[in-house]
C-alpha cells in the first residue's frame, strides 16, 4: 500500500471549485484526482524529457503521416530513432542501455498519448509492443525507431512485425 | 490600435481577482517528495507549483483530452509538414479547425461565440506553446494574429484553422494576411456582438 501524507495548500477559489466538480463528475475522490494531476505535472509536464516536445491534435498526425508511403514512414522512424530518441537516451549517460530505452518509451507512452508500450520476456526473447491508433504508417514509424535503437546501438538482430495498430519488435536475450 | 482590451471569459480568471481557500490533500509520498524537490530546484514554493498543476488540470487537461492531443517532436512534425504544399497545409488547418477545435470549443464552452473562440485560442496558445496569440481592437475593427517560428506552411495551416473558426463558424467577413512568421485575420464586428 502506498504511503501518503497530508499537506495543506492555499488554492485559488475558482480552481478549488473546479477540482471539486471534476472529482464529482469522474466519481473519484479529490485526493485521487489531485494526486494524478500533481504526479503528471512533476513527472512529465515539467520534466527534462518533455522539454521541446509539442502537443498537436492526433488528427493532424494521422493526416500528415497518411500521405507518406509505408517505407518512407519507416525511414522517418529510423531517422527519429537516431536523431531524436538516441540523443535523449544518451543525455547524461555514457552508454545506451535497454533499461533506459524502456523507461523512456514507457514515459512517452504514459504521458505522450500517442502509443501504449509493453515489454515482456517470452521464450528467451525480448518482445516490445507499441500499440497505437493513428494508422499503419505510424506503426512503421515506431518499428523504424526501435530498429535503430536495438540493432544499431545495442547490436541486437531484431525481427519486426507491423500492423495497422501495432508494431512488435523481438530479439533474443 | 488598442491592444490592451481583452476578453474576460471562463478561461480568464486572473489570480489577483480570485480569492483563495485552504485545501488539505493526502498526497502519495513520492508525489510529495517530487513536489519538494521541484520547489527546491526551481525556487518556487510547493504551494505555487501545486497551484499551477491544479489550474492546468481544470483549464487545459480536459480540453486537451477532448481534442485528442498527443505529444510529438517538433522536428518530426516539421519534416512531415515539409512534405505538404502550401495549399495542402492550409487545407490541413481547415480540417483541424473544423473537426477538432470547433467540437472542442462547443463542448467546453457550450457555444461558438467570438468570446469562446478567442478564449479557446488563448488557452491553446498558452498550453500548447506552438504560437503566440494576439488580439487587437479599434472601434469595430478586430485583428487576430498568430505569431510563430514554423515558416510559411505553418502560417498557412494556422490561417486555415482560423478561417474555419472566424469565417465559417462565426460568419465574419475576414481579410487574411499570411507571412513566414504570422497568420492574421482582420474583420469588423459590431460592438454589441462581442459577447455573442
Amino acid at each position: 500500500m502506498k504511503q501518503s501524507r497530508a499537506r495543506t495548500f492555499r488554492v485559488e477559489a475558482d480552481v478549488d471549485d473546479d477540482i471539486v466538480r471534476l472529482a464529482r463528475e469522474d466519481r473519484v475522490s479529490l485526493n485521487q484526482l489531485a494526486n494524478k494531476a500533481l504526479r503528471r505535472y512533476v513527472e512529465w509536464d515539467r520534466a527534462p524529457t518533455n522539454r521541446g516536445l509539442v502537443s498537436v491534435p492526433s488528427l493532424l498526425l494521422v493526416k500528415l503521416m497518411g500521405e507518406l508511403s509505408e517505407a518512407r514512414a519507416h525511414g522517418l522512424g529510423r531517422w527519429a530513432g537516431e536523431e531524436l530518441f538516441l540523443p535523449n537516451l544518451q543525455s547524461g549517460y555514457p552508454t545506451v542501455s535497454l533499461e533506459r530505452a524502456e523507461k523512456l518509451m514507457r514515459m512517452l507512452g504514459t504521458y505522450g498519448g500517442r502509443f501504449t508500450f509493453d515489454h515482456s520476456l517470452e521464450g528467451g526473447k525480448h518482445v516490445f509492443t507499441v500499440g497505437q491508433r493513428l494508422g499503419k504508417n505510424w506503426s512503421a514509424y515506431y518499428a523504424g525507431a526501435l530498429e535503430t535503437i536495438f540493432e544499431r546501438f545495442l547490436g541486437k538482430a531484431i525481427r519486426e512485425t507491423v500492423t495497422d495498430n501495432m508494431c512488435v519488435v523481438e530479439f533474443k536475450v | 490600435m488598442n491592444t490592451g482590451e481583452y476578453i474576460y471569459g471562463r478561461a480568464f480568471r486572473f489570480s489577483s481577482l480570485t480569492k483563495s481557500v485552504t485545501r488539505t490533500l493526502r498526497l502519495d509520498d513520492d508525489v510529495d517528495a517530487a513536489l519538494e524537490r521541484m520547489a527546491e530546484e526551481s525556487g518556487e514554493s510547493v504551494n505555487a507549483i501545486a497551484g499551477k498543476a491544479l489550474r492546468r488540470l481544470v483549464e487545459w487537461d480536459r480540453l486537451a483530452e477532448k481534442a485528442g492531443l498527443v505529444i510529438v517532436s517538433p522536428i518530426t512534425l516539421g519534416r512531415l509538414m515539409d512534405s505538404q504544399t502550401l495549399e495542402q497545409a492550409k487545407a490541413l488547418g481547415e480540417g483541424v479547425g473544423a473537426e477538432v477545435w470547433m467540437p472542442v470549443i462547443m463542448s467546453n464552452f457550450g457555444e461558438i461565440t467570438l468570446t469562446s473562440v478567442l478564449n479557446s485560442i488563448e488557452l491553446i496558445s498558452r498550453y500548447m506553446g506552438r504560437f503566440d496569440f494576439h488580439y487587437a481592437t479599434e472601434g469595430t475593427k478586430r485583428v487576430v494574429t498568430v505569431r510563430h517560428a514554423g515558416g510559411l506552411k505553418w502560417s498557412a495551416f494556422y490561417l486555415g484553422a482560423a478561417t474555419q473558426l472566424f469565417k465559417e463558424a462565426l460568419g465574419l467577413d475576414c481579410k487574411p494576411i499570411l507571412t513566414e512568421e504570422l497568420a492574421s485575420l482582420e474583420f469588423d464586428v459590431p460592438q454589441r456582438a462581442e459577447n455573442t
